[in-house]
């Protein structure tokens, strides 16, 4: 095999692994910081430790949907957030690099996801 | 010359599509140069009722950092001043020039000091600040779920003492599954005292002893309001005020034509003071921060306070999204092509007629003098 070969291989295998860990930000809160990342086939951000383990969130979005009903928005709730209330799932506010805030659900093991997500697998 | 002819008739037809929506002269306050935006970020509110606290907050942020200033109004401390002032049990009952008014006459605890407070309750509980602000989501949610439900029923109760502590151990309860450390018992004492949205007077008192004594006076311009405009002239009105203050207008509507883009969410305006609203309204407010002609139709950028993603909210719109890494603007960006984690959302643009057959009011600060 020519050395342009192993390194086109090489090469390939750096891109495959950048193209996995796809796009990860740190969210921060007052105190605490947590890394995220931006999975496709949830179309939502997950802990960071899901990409290496198993985790709690993303074993929610990728098993069956439960039935969840929930309440009408009131007060301008951000209605994707309160499937994590029906769920019994904490959320949690964090702010992005530029500052955004963004609702996660809470999972027991500790893993955030984002409530679209969850929002969009319960109704769909 | 058929290059010609065509030509021709394109700028005729862009010409007359422009003539028919007078008044919808395409304005961005987001991506205009030095955008007080810049420094004010997108806010979620969660699943708290504070849209009214959230509004005020964008809307005199703005002007803060329009003036040189930071921007350092914290919607809390807004629905914190409304409530004492009004009395009322829940902090998520209000609007927005009332928000406003008692913001300015009371005066503001800068947006640090709630910071510094809520570290204190990181301290107290030894716990992450997850847990802290899992902790009063759950108890704050449980106390207004219970409050709202015996309210259908009877209009003045009060949630008892008892109830209020009964609904404390259960959310500390829940909220213990979830810690892998900490001490949230010892927190009992204070949230009691808290009870979040019974008695927002000890909210201030107890969650904020930094913000005692030695708040900040705001000097900000003259500040508007208006309920009384005719369905069709609700685009015309929300335009004009747009373009005249230069600056955000602050808008409450029932936000599910967001959902539904065909649903009209007010009925009767006879009495403008109390209008009749379809039970699925979802009485909302937001800001609206810009304006653009699409073909014969005006469109407003609407930002809300519901996070930075592509969301329920948003299926249905086009969007103004901003690069996570690079910054860069991208107009009419849609869930479709652009949910891919490289792009937050910044505002979405929605149809003018739509969003007027649901208007209730609109807010906003005049120019600068």
């Amino acid at each position: 095999m020519s050395i342009s070969k192993i390194c086109t291989l090489i090469l390939f295998y750096f891109l495959s692994r950048l193209a996995v860990a796809g796009t990860c930000e740190t969210f921060s809160g007052y105190t605490v910081k947590e890394k995220l990342c931006w999975d496709d086939k949830i179309k939502g951000w997950l802990s960071e430790s899901c990409q290496k383990k198993k985790c709690e969130a993303r074993a929610f979005l990728e098993g069956a949907a439960p039935k969840v009903k929930t309440e009408a928005p009131v007060g301008g709730q951000n209605p994707a957030t309160l499937y994590c209330h029906s769920l019994k799932l904490p959320v949690v506010i964090l702010r992005d690099a530029k500052g955004n805030e963004q609702s996660f659900c809470s999972f027991k093991d500790g893993t955030l996801a984002d409530p679209n997500a969850i929002e969009r697998h319960i109704r769909t | 010359m058929k290059i010609v002819f065509f030509g021709a008739m394109g700028l005729l037809l862009s010409q007359i599509s422009v003539a028919s929506t007078p008044g919808c002269v395409p304005t961005n306050l987001i991506t205009a140069q030095n955008s007080p935006f810049n420094r004010i970020p997108v806010m979620d509110q969660n699943g708290v009722g504070l849209c009214h606290a959230y509004t005020a907050a964008q809307l005199m942020n703005y002007q803060l950092v329009k003036a040189g200033g930071e921007p350092s109004v914290h919607p809390l401390w807004g629905g914190i001043k409304l409530a004492e002032a009004n009395r009322t049990s829940s902090l998520q009952e209000g609007d927005v020039p009332s928000t406003v008014r008692h913001l300015l006459e009371r005066g503001n605890c800068p947006v640090e000091r709630i910071r510094v407070a809520l570290e204190r309750w990181v301290r107290l509980g030894n716990a992450r600040e997850i847990d802290i602000v899992g902790i009063i989501d759950r108890f704050a949610h449980q106390v207004y779920t219970r409050q709202t439900q015996e309210f259908r029923r009877n209009q003045s109760y009060d949630i008892p003492e008892q109830e209020i502590q009964r609904l404390l151990r259960r959310a500390v309860a829940e909220q213990e599954e979830f810690c892998d450390n900490g001490s949230l018992q010892e927190l009992i004492p204070e949230l009691q005292n808290l009870a979040v949205l019974r008695s927002p007077q000890m909210l201030s008192r107890l969650l904020l002893p930094e913000c005692r004594g030695n708040l900040e006076s705001l000097t900000l311009p003259r500040f508007q309001s208006d309920h009384r405009v005719p369905t069709q002239d609700w685009s015309k009105k929300i335009s004009e005020t747009l373009q005249r203050a230069g600056s955000p207008v602050g808008i409450s509507y029932c936000s599910k034509f967001l959902i539904r883009p065909g649903d009209v969410g007010v009925i009767d305006r006879r009495d403008p003071a109390r209008p009749q609203l379809t039970e699925e309204c979802g009485a909302h407010a937001s800001i609206v921060v810009g304006q653009k002609p699409v073909g014969n139709k005006c469109q407003f950028l609407i930002r809300n306070s519901h996070g930075n993603g592509f969301g329920p909210e948003t299926e249905n719109w086009k969007c103004l999204c901003r690069h996570r890494r690079s910054g860069a603007v991208v107009d009419d960006c849609q869930k479709s092509t652009h949910d891919d984690g490289q792009y937050s959302v910044e505002g979405c643009w929605v149809d003018a007629e739509q969003l007027g057959r649901n208007m209730l009011q609109i807010n906003w600060f005049e120019s600068t003098p």
